[in-house]
């Protein structure tokens, strides 16, 4: 087979596309939703499993509430609204929270690296303020000096003093006045991005603990396995003092409300929306494989093969599924620009092997359909049938 | 040239098989021939067989000394293409392509290696022969009856065969087109091609040079 007929057999191919074009149409926006509910489907299974792994982890009964709150600079006037979460972003890559002063002293969340400090360091005539990070991810090292620009202009100037332990689990809970919403539950901390976390008395904020009780924002709920029963109680009684009276159970209630909601109404939904979108681009499929049987007869007239038919028929739908992927590629690009997708949907490895493999799935599809056809029809059948 | 020596050609129905050409054994060369007989006597058939469209149970089809039975369906296609043009009592155009684009359909199976625009000047030259060079853009489904039966001749002659198969050519025609599309056959058999005509229709029989009859599947007169 030389590049050239293949060349002027795919040029066909295109144009039965724009033949059948209201059919290759419905099946190209067909190949859309099932691509984007698949994706999304993958991602709600995915991030139900993840959540219930890491409820899973929090067992200890001694999970408490309130052990830091998201960066709320009133003062520095830079809070950043994340769907409806407000976390202060320094970068894409780069969050900042604070440690607040008000914790219980003897809590301390524990580091695999390094160690809390409170004194900055002075080199030359440039403040260094200690600060945690998450993670180790370069630049942001265990021992290293950054000038971290804030989004308002702010300069600051922090050294890595330590690394959070990476099995430490935090969980972020948005508060409105002193209801605890289920929103943004469950977390790992921050697993995408480095965080780093100060002392709050370091900084020029004049957030009180009795301003965040009020705000709108994500607190930490801090897990110490070693943590006593006295120093439990103390720290419940200071929770409870802030506005915080919620236990570990309440906590853990509201953590599978969340996912309950996920996995009974909204999952099966997208589920339902991916399964129909599957029947329909198979029905559509086989809709515009019969309606070239027509060409089929034409081509096997004029010294086509029945392989030289089918092939034609799949770079038809190879046609078909890369208008749909980029039909895909467009709206999806579109709606995460816009946010409707509030950073569900990212073009990760799983996603791109989602939609190509569903997209492959189109072809293939046609191919079988094609050979099926061709199995129970003689060439004159196929010229009787288009007569 | 075609030999055609004690040819049988059955079709099973339910339990039964029925012969569509019975010892069908025939000689056909350059010029018009006419198959004629009557609905059932087994004329497409045979034009089927010929075209290697359809396989045959007994019997031999030779094509200038090609046994056709031997080919693959990849050659016979390939054979076909080269050999044989085809045309149908229903056209078999691709409505939405243009005369040309249904013209060049040929060239794209080809196994000829020829630039574009050769290929473009054979498709030409082929619109040109029968006489509808000023239709070339034209979608073949705004043509009337007369003009898509010549655009498939065209279709049909472009690769240059040695061989013209046409089924009831112009069964859907009425009188004046009818008279132009025997007039290209004429044009195209005066160029050395065999051209094989399928038809009831005694008219277009007495115009070609010689007329085959058969009659419930077996030759009668040639």
């Amino acid at each position: 087979m030389s590049a050239s007929r293949l060349f002027s057999q795919s040029g066909i191919a295109f144009r039965l596309l724009i033949k059948n074009l209201f059919i290759n149409l419905v099946l190209c926006l067909l190949v859309f939703v099932c691509v984007l509910s698949c994706n999304y489907a993958w991602y709600q299974a995915r991030e139900i499993g993840e959540n219930y792994r890491i409820i899973a982890s929090l067992k200890h009964e001694k999970t408490l509430l309130c052990m830091g709150y998201d960066l709320d600079f009133s003062g520095l006037e830079i809070p950043h609204s994340e769907g409806g979460m407000r976390r202060a972003i320094v970068s894409d890559q780069l969050r900042v929270y604070f440690y607040a002063k008000a914790l219980p002293e003897h809590i301390t969340i524990p580091l695999s690296k390094g160690s809390w400090q409170s004194e900055p360091q002075t080199v030359g005539e440039t403040v260094y303020y200690p600060m945690v990070v998450s993670r180790e991810t370069s630049p942001y090292k265990m021992g290293s000096r950054h000038r971290i620009q804030l989004l308002n202009g702010t300069t600051v100037h922090i050294y890595i003093c330590g690394v959070l332990n990476r099995e430490q689990r935090f969980v972020n809970l948005s508060a409105v006045t002193n209801a605890v919403n289920a929103d943004y539950l469950v977390g790992e901390c921050d697993r995408n991005t480095v965080s780093l976390f100060g002392i709050e008395e370091l900084y020029p904020s004049e957030v009180t603990h009795g301003m965040y009780v009020s705000e709108t924002g994500p607190k930490f709920v801090f897990f110490d396995e070693n943590l006593s029963e006295e120093d439990y109680m103390e720290c419940y009684r200071y929770c409870r003092d802030q506005g915080f009276v919620y236990t570990y159970d309440a906590l853990m209630e509201a953590c599978r409300e969340q996912l309950r909601q996920g996995y009974t109404f909204f999952l099966p939904l997208v589920l339902c929306l991916a399964l129909l979108s599957i029947v329909g681009v198979i029905s559509f499929t086989v809709l515009s494989v019969k309606n070239n049987t027509v060409y089929y007869s034409c081509f096997l007239l004029c010294g086509g093969t029945r392989s030289d038919c089918i092939r034609l028929s799949v770079f038809n739908l190879c046609w078909i599924a890369l208008f749909g992927l980029l039909i895909t590629l467009f709206v999806t690009g579109l709606f995460i620009n816009a946010g409707v997708f509030d950073g569900w949907y990212q073009v990760t490895a799983a996603n791109v092997c989602i939609s190509l493999g569903l997209g492959a799935c189109v072809p293939l599809l046609g191919w079988l359909v094609t050979v099926l056809l061709f199995k129970n029809k003689t060439n004159l059948q196929l010229l009787k049938a288009e007569a | 040239m075609i030999e055609i020596k004690n040819l049988t050609k059955e079709y099973v129905q339910g339990r039964s098989r029925i012969a569509a050409l019975k010892d069908v054994t025939l000689t056909l060369g350059e010029g018009m021939t006419a198959i004629v007989g009557t609905s059932g006597a087994g004329k497409s058939t045979l034009l089927h067989v010929l075209s290697g469209m359809e396989p045959f149970e007994r019997g031999s089809v030779t094509i200038d000394d090609v046994p056709i039975a031997g080919l693959s369906e990849k050659e016979m296609a390939a054979f076909r293409n080269r050999n044989i043009g085809m045309v149908m009592q229903q056209y078999s155009l691709i409505p939405d392509f243009s005369v040309l684009e249904n013209v060049w359909l040929p060239l794209t199976f080809s196994e000829k290696r020829c630039p574009r625009s050769e290929r473009l000047e054979l498709a030409k030259q082929a619109v040109r022969t029968v006489g509808i060079e000023e239709l070339t853009g034209r979608p073949v489904d705004t043509l009337s009856g007369g003009q898509m039966q010549r655009v498939a001749i065209a279709r049909a002659i472009v690769n240059s065969p040695r061989y013209l198969f046409a089924d009831e050519p112009t069964g859907a025609l009425d009188g004046e087109n009818t008279e132009k599309v025997l007039e290209v056959f004429r044009k195209i058999a005066e160029g050395g091609v065999c051209v094989l005509i399928v038809t009831h229709d005694m008219h277009v029989a007495g115009c070609c040079r010689r007329i085959v009859r058969l009659e419930d599947g077996r030759l009668v007169r040639s």
